[in-house]
Parts: C-alpha cells; structure tokens; sequence
C-alpha cells in the first residue's frame, strides 16, 4: 500500500484521536476536529464542535466510566479516510462491560476532522444497554 | 484521485455489481461474488452463494422493487467502501422506505470475497414494519 504524505498524515490523526479516546482526553480530541465539522449518525446530525461537545456531555461521557476503540480496518483514498472499528466500553450504572463495531466515514480537512458519518447499529447498542432482567424466584 | 490498476478495476466492479442488481441481472451480480465469500450484517452472516440465494429470495419476495444508489466510495489496495442509499417498496402495502448504509468489502480478482453491511437495523425495522391502522372509533 502506498500512501500520499496527505493520506499517511490522515490515518496517523486518525490513530491519534483513537488513541485520546481511549484516554478520554476529551480535550484532545475536539483539538483534531474542525469548529464547523459536521457528524452525523442515521438520523442525529451534529453541526459543530459545540454540538458534539454538548452531545457527548449529556449522552456519552456520564454514560460509560470507560470506553476505546480498536480499529480492525483501515482505509485512506484522497481527503477520506474510513475505519472499522469495534467500542468496548463499561456503564458507569452497573459496571456492565458492552461492545459494539461500526464504521466512520471521515472527511479531512489539514488534518483535522470536517465531517464524519458513522454507521453503527443502534439496536444493538440499546439491547446491550438495557438492565437484565431480574431471574424469575 | 490516482488509483492503481487493481483499485480501477476492484471500483469498476463494484458499479457493474450495482447496475447488475438495478435489473436485477442476478446471474451477473453473482459473477462479481467469489462461490465462497462470506458477507457479515446486523442481520447475520451469509456464507457462500447457495446461502446468499436463499437470503436474496427471502428478501425480494417481500418487495416490489429495490434500488441502491452509490453515494460514495474509496478504493485501497484490496478494500473497496461504498456508502450506499437503498429505496425499497414493500409488497403488497407498496410502503416506501428510504435507508442509508455502508458496505466494506475485499476483493480479490474482480470478485468480492468478504464483506460486511453495517446499517441501522432499528431505524430499517421502524420503516419496515406495517403502519398502524386507524384505531376504529
């Protein structure tokens, strides 16, 4: 495989924001986001790092106590950059541990994120998010 | 946007696939997948052609057309992501539905030899399921 400079500097500030989540250095990764990136997912659509930053605030942070991604696959081409990746993560409620994979489609702008489209499987998320049941006596 | 030879061709593919399937030409879609590849969704794991027949009867027994549009794609090295639009009517309500996902695949030879869907399978339900009748007053 052979890159352009561009493309290799596109994959590496994809490891590095991996890398920050892992470390839930939020701050480190809004740095490698553009103020207008826009994200979307299905339906929910986030225009701008204030968004995303409110987003992840009330929906994400407070939700898991622990939470990385592991990439499985990696591709570069131009401006894009497109990534499976598998999220383990731990509920802050119960400890629980859930994982999940998607994809995140990413448009790159000087090496930061301008827009990213991520496909995941909601379902999937929210069977794993809901309390077991309690055994029947 | 420089591709080699190999991502032409593996890209190539994958609109001739497409345009197959528009048709549907399935004796032609089926010659731009491998006899074993094996294809991984939310929906579960189809291995082989045999299988994939059976999932394909399955499904367009349930619609009265189907039709993908490519709204993306990348090429890198044996990998080819495509972000696709389906729009599908559903027999007999003749209920349109819109959805949007993604496919990475490997190819080796023309020929797709794994892939994996990632969609949505909770927004694709809500769309798939009959509509409510009118509660009778």
């Amino acid at each position: 495989m052979t890159y352009r400079p561009t493309e290799r500097a596109n994959i590496d500030a994809v490891r590095r924001m991996i890398a920050l989540e892992g470390e839930r250095d939020w701050e480190g990764v809004y740095d490698l986001v553009t103020e207008d990136c826009v994200t979307s997912m299905g339906e929910l659509v986030l225009h701008g790092k204030a968004e995303m930053r409110a987003y992840d605030a009330k929906y994400f942070i407070p939700v898991f106590s622990r939470s990385a991604r592991t990439i499985f696959d990696i591709a570069a081409d131009g401006d894009a950059v497109v990534f499976r990746w598998r999220a383990d993560a731990t509920l802050a409620a119960d400890g629980r541990a859930v994982s999940w994979e998607g994809v995140s489609w990413c448009r790159m702008e000087r090496g930061r994120f301008a827009e990213g489209r991520i496909y995941t499987d909601s379902a999937a998320i929210q069977r794993q998010m809901r309390p077991p049941k309690e055994p029947t006596p | 946007m420089t591709y080699t030879p190999t991502e032409q061709a593996n890209i190539d593919a994958i609109h001739k696939f497409m345009e197959a399937e528009a048709v549907p030409d399935w004796d032609t879609v089926y010659q731009f997948i491998a006899p074993d590849c094996v294809n991984y969704s939310p929906t579960g794991v189809v291995r082989g052609h045999e299988e994939m027949h059976r999932f394909d009867a399955a499904m367009f027994a349930g619609l009265q057309s189907w039709r993908r549009t490519i709204l993306d794609i990348v090429a890198d090295g044996d990998t080819v992501v495509f972000r696709w639009r389906a729009e599908a009517r559903l027999r007999p309500s003749g209920k349109q539905t819109v959805w949007e996902a993604l496919s990475w695949v490997r190819m080796k030879d023309g020929q797709i030899i794994e892939g994996w869907k990632y969609f949505d399978s909770a927004e694709v339900g809500r769309q798939l399921r009959p509509q409510k009748k009118e509660a009778a007053l």
